[in-house]
C-alpha cells in the first residue's frame, strides 16, 4: 500500500508551520536575551512559557521553562535570522564577541560565509543556537523557483 | 532587566546588539534525505527541493484559495549526517497547523496506518492543551513534530499582551 493514497489531506488543508519550540532555564532571563541581544519580540502567554517572534507572529517560537533539565542544543539545529547587510553581520559578530560574558553567551562560531553571505552562530545560556546572516527570503524562493523552472 | 513594555506592541527593544529584520529559517538533521523527502512531502504536506547531495530545503505549500489562513513561509533546512548528535525532544519540535480538528483526526489515522512506512519513532496520543486540538509525533531521524488545529480567535490572544 502506497503512503501518498491512504487517507492523507488535501494539499489545501495543510496551512503551514505556526511554531518551533524550543527550552529555557528561566523565563526573565530568556527574553532578556531575545529581547535586548536578538532584537525579538516577546510575550509571556502563560505561567511556564513565553513566546517569540520577529515582525509576523504567525510564526513564533514557543518557549518552555524547564529549569535544570533544559537539554542544550547542537549548531545543527538552530534558528536563522536576517539582518540587512553584511556589515550588520559583521557588526553583531564584533558586539557578540566583546559583550559575550554579559549576556552570557556560551559559544561563538568563527565569523564566516555561509551560501556566500557573512555568517556566524551564538549559543544562549539556555544551550540554543541562533545564526546570524545577511541571506535573506530571496535567496530561499530562488531555490525552489529554479526547481521548477 | 529590559526596558522594554511588556504590555503593548511592539514588545522588542528600539535597540538591540542584533538588528534582526527576519526570522525565517530553522535547521535540522536527517540520516537519509530520500526518505525524509518522501516523509515530509506525502506526510507533512511541504514542498522541498535539494540544493547539494548532502542539502534540502522544505517549506509549506502556497495554495491561494487557503491566503486569508495561510501561515508565512518559514524554510527548513536539513543537511543528511550519518549521525544525529542531539536526539530532538518534544519540547523541540516543529508546529504545522490543519485546517480543522477533523483534519487532525485524519492525519493521526494516517500516521499509525503508515508509522512502518515512514519508520515513525513514535506517535503520541491526540490531546487538546493550550486550546489547540493536535498530537506529536517523532521521524526516524529524532526530529519532533506536532500537528494542530488553532481556532483563529484562540491564535489572537496569545499575542494581546503578557499573560502573568
Amino acid at each position: 500500500m502506497s503512503a501518498s493514497t491512504n487517507h492523507s489531506l488535501k494539499k489545501e488543508q495543510f496551512l503551514g508551520m505556526s511554531h518551533g519550540t524550543l527550552e529555557c532555564h528561566n523565563i526573565d532571563d530568556a527574553r532578556l536575551f531575545r529581547t535586548e541581544f536578538l532584537g525579538l519580540e516577546t510575550v509571556r502567554h502563560s505561567q511556564v512559557s513565553f513566546v517569540t517572534w520577529l515582525n509576523d507572529p504567525r510564526f513564533y517560537l514557543a518557549c518552555v521553562e524547564t529549569g535544570e533539565q533544559t537539554g542544550e542544543q547542537g549548531l545543527a539545529n538552530r534558528w536563522e535570522l536576517s539582518v540587512e547587510s553584511d556589515e550588520d553581520v559583521v557588526k553583531a559578530f564584533e558586539q557578540a564577541t566583546s559583550q559575550r560574558e554579559r549576556w552570557g553567551i556560551r559559544d561563538i562560531t568563527p565569523l564566516s560565509k555561509q551560501d556566500g553571505f557573512d555568517w556566524f552562530a551564538v549559543q544562549d545560556p539556555d544551550g540554543n543556537w541562533w545564526g546570524i546572516t545577511s541571506r535573506n527570503t530571496d535567496w530561499f524562493d530562488a531555490a525552489f523557483n529554479a526547481d521548477k523552472a | 532587566m529590559s526596558n522594554v513594555d511588556m504590555t503593548k506592541p511592539p514588545y522588542r527593544s528600539t535597540d538591540p546588539v542584533v538588528k534582526s529584520k527576519h526570522l525565517f529559517c530553522g535547521t535540522l538533521l536527517a540520516k537519509d534525505l530520500k526518505k525524509s523527502r518522501k516523509f515530509y512531502e506525502q506526510a507533512l504536506g511541504l514542498e522541498c527541493v535539494e540544493i547539494g547531495e548532502d542539502r534540502m530545503l522544505a517549506r509549506p505549500v502556497f495554495n491561494p484559495s487557503q491566503e486569508k489562513r495561510q501561515f508565512p513561509n518559514f524554510v527548513l533546512d536539513i543537511r543528511q549526517s550519518d549521525e544525529i548528535q542531539n536526539p530532538q525532544r518534544v519540547f523541540h519540535h516543529w508546529g504545522l497547523e490543519l485546517e480543522s480538528k477533523k483534519c487532525v483526526d485524519q492525519m493521526h489515522d494516517f500516521l499509525m496506518e503508515n508509522k512502518e512506512e515512514f519508520e515513525l519513532q513514535q506517535v503520541l496520543e491526540k490531546t487538546f492543551q493550550h486550546s489547540a486540538y493536535s498530537f506529536y509525533f517523532s521521524d526516524r531521524d529524532s526530529n519532533w513534530w506536532e500537528f494542530q488545529f488553532l481556532p483563529p480567535a484562540t491564535f489572537e490572544k496569545v499575542f494581546t499582551g503578557d499573560a502573568v
